[in-house]
């Protein structure tokens, strides 16, 4: 990846490593360092990344940066996560992006990744197996959770027909 | 010598022992080792099998809950859900979306299932942009970037005092030229001259001033401006200012000395540079004048800035310090 390459993937990419950074961290400021810090990481192994898998080793370095920055913070919510995102909680949220996002913010980070990697990037879930290191097959069982946890928080609110 | 049953290991041969799990031998030493320490003889102690009293169990749901999905099995009450699931993430093939739709029109209950994972998919907040790109782009784009924001920094300066001289009284030099001078007649562009009423005005009183034969002082002109003289080629230049409403006619605008062979009068010095504004629309449009003389033996050097109303100069004798006025 040449200059040229780099500079067209920031373009392409780096409102989408945010969006993705800013839904895991809540927070501004720490999404933007990831961001930087990601194409850091990128540039100074640019040499070794063809342009065709730019976005993948984007999403893969942030991923690992945003874990070790929710380690840092201590965010973790582990897997009582989908507990707490099936119970009833005193938000009033009537909007329906509103309370899934809210629902979102309650998942585990694993799963609020492979959602978000899914629905705002399209990718597949061999794809996603290979930007969190997890199997394909583990990627769909996170992804039927996650999705089964979300719907819960809807009916939940009686925000679904 | 360190015996076979011990201290350190007599709960292992107890068990054991309970359990008639021990061989002859060990059993013989293992009784030998109680006899010796009866404090350690547990009455109480009773092996019983716990199958019988451990209850908890997980439910139906749960274990389905646990199963990866298989597109193979067919649909039913207890997989339905994740055929639904599935059918929303695209990944069932038309037979088994056929046997779903099928499934959930026989048992329509499931419908509002089906209809809430349809709403779950998240879409993406395009609003939500990063700001600082440029930033993060490397080599010769990022030079262009901070060279094009220069150049807009200074238009917008440029701009800026511009929009601040809004009296649009044209302040005319006092030096005289000759009638063949062209370039010192004053002109007004079309588009700019009717883009306010005060620049109509003055366009008509210059036209009124030369039909009167007044000779009009001239400040630089913009090549791309209208020259008037062409309408009347015996123009001369005067010192009258061009609007009526300037009390003090005579005033000089560009300072110069009344010693012409030893300064250099601005009108003589170079344009170095073009009206800045000839690019921009109408509505901006402002005299601007720039000029600059390098100083000679016999004469000043300096320079001249004229923006609206606004201006600047300085000047340099030969042998002399820089005076600014």
């Amino acid at each position: 990846m040449d200059i040229k390459e780099y500079n067209k993937i920031v373009d392409l990419y780096a409102d989408n490593i945010y969006r993705f950074a800013l839904k895991h961290l809540k927070n501004e400021m720490d999404a933007k360092d990831i961001v930087q810090s990601t194409y850091l990481k990128v540039w100074e192994k640019h040499e070794t990344i063809a342009l065709t898998n730019g976005k993948s080793y984007l999403f893969t370095t942030a991923y690992h940066l945003i874990l070790d920055a929710i380690k840092q913070d201590k965010r973790m919510t582990g897997d009582e996560g989908i507990n707490e995102v099936a119970q009833s909680s005193n938000h009033a949220y009537f909007d329906l992006s509103e309370t899934l996002n809210w629902a979102l913010s309650k998942l585990p980070e694993i799963q609020k990744t492979v959602v978000l990697l899914r629905d705002y990037e399209g990718y597949n879930y061999a794809e996603i197996g290979e930007i969190t290191g997890i199997s394909e097959s583990q990627v769909k069982v996170y992804i039927f959770r996650a999705r089964k946890a979300l719907k819960d928080v809807l009916v939940d609110k009686d925000l679904v027909l | 010598m360190i015996e076979k049953v011990n201290i350190e290991n007599y709960e292992a041969y107890y068990l054991d022992y309970l359990e008639n799990n021990l061989s002859d031998e060990d059993r013989i030493l293992f009784e030998l080792f109680l006899k010796n320490h009866p404090d350690l003889i547990e009455d109480d102690l009773i092996i019983e099998p716990l199958s019988e009293t451990y209850n908890n169990k997980l439910s139906l749901h749960e274990k389905q809950s646990l199963k990866l999905f298989s597109s193979d099995e067919k649909v039913n009450d207890f997989n339905v859900e994740q055929f639904i699931i599935a059918y929303h993430e695209g990944i069932l093939d038309q037979i088994k979306t056929k046997e779903l739709l099928t499934f959930i029109q026989q048992y329509p209950i499931y419908s509002n299932l089906f209809n809430s994972y349809k709403e779950i998919k998240l879409k993406p907040d395009y609003t939500i942009q990063y700001s600082s790109k440029n930033a993060l782009k490397k080599g010769k784009t990022r030079a262009l970037y901070y060279f094009v924001s220069g150049v807009a920094a200074m238009l917008a300066f440029v701009i800026y005092f511009s929009q601040l001289n809004q009296q649009k009284s044209v302040v005319v030099s006092t030096n005289t030229t000759t009638k063949n001078n062209n370039s010192n007649l004053i002109s007004a562009k079309k588009g700019f001259v009717n883009s306010t009423t005060t620049y109509v005005t003055k366009k008509q009183l210059i036209v009124e001033q030369i039909k009167n034969n007044h000779t009009i002082d001239t400040i630089q002109s913009n090549e791309n401006i209208e020259i008037i003289q062409q309408e009347n080629p015996n123009l001369i230049a005067s010192t009258q200012p061009l609007l009526p409403s300037n009390p003090n006619k005579n005033k000089s605008v560009t300072p110069t000395n009344k010693n012409e062979n030893t300064y250099l009068s601005f009108s003589d010095m170079k344009k170095p540079i073009e009206v800045v504004t000839q690019f921009l629309p109408d509505e901006y449009q402002k005299f601007i004048d720039i000029r600059y003389a390098k100083p000679t033996d016999s004469k000043q050097g300096g320079f001249y800035i004229k923006i609206g109303d606004f201006q600047f100069s300085r000047k340099k004798s030969p042998d002399q310090n820089l005076t600014s006025r």
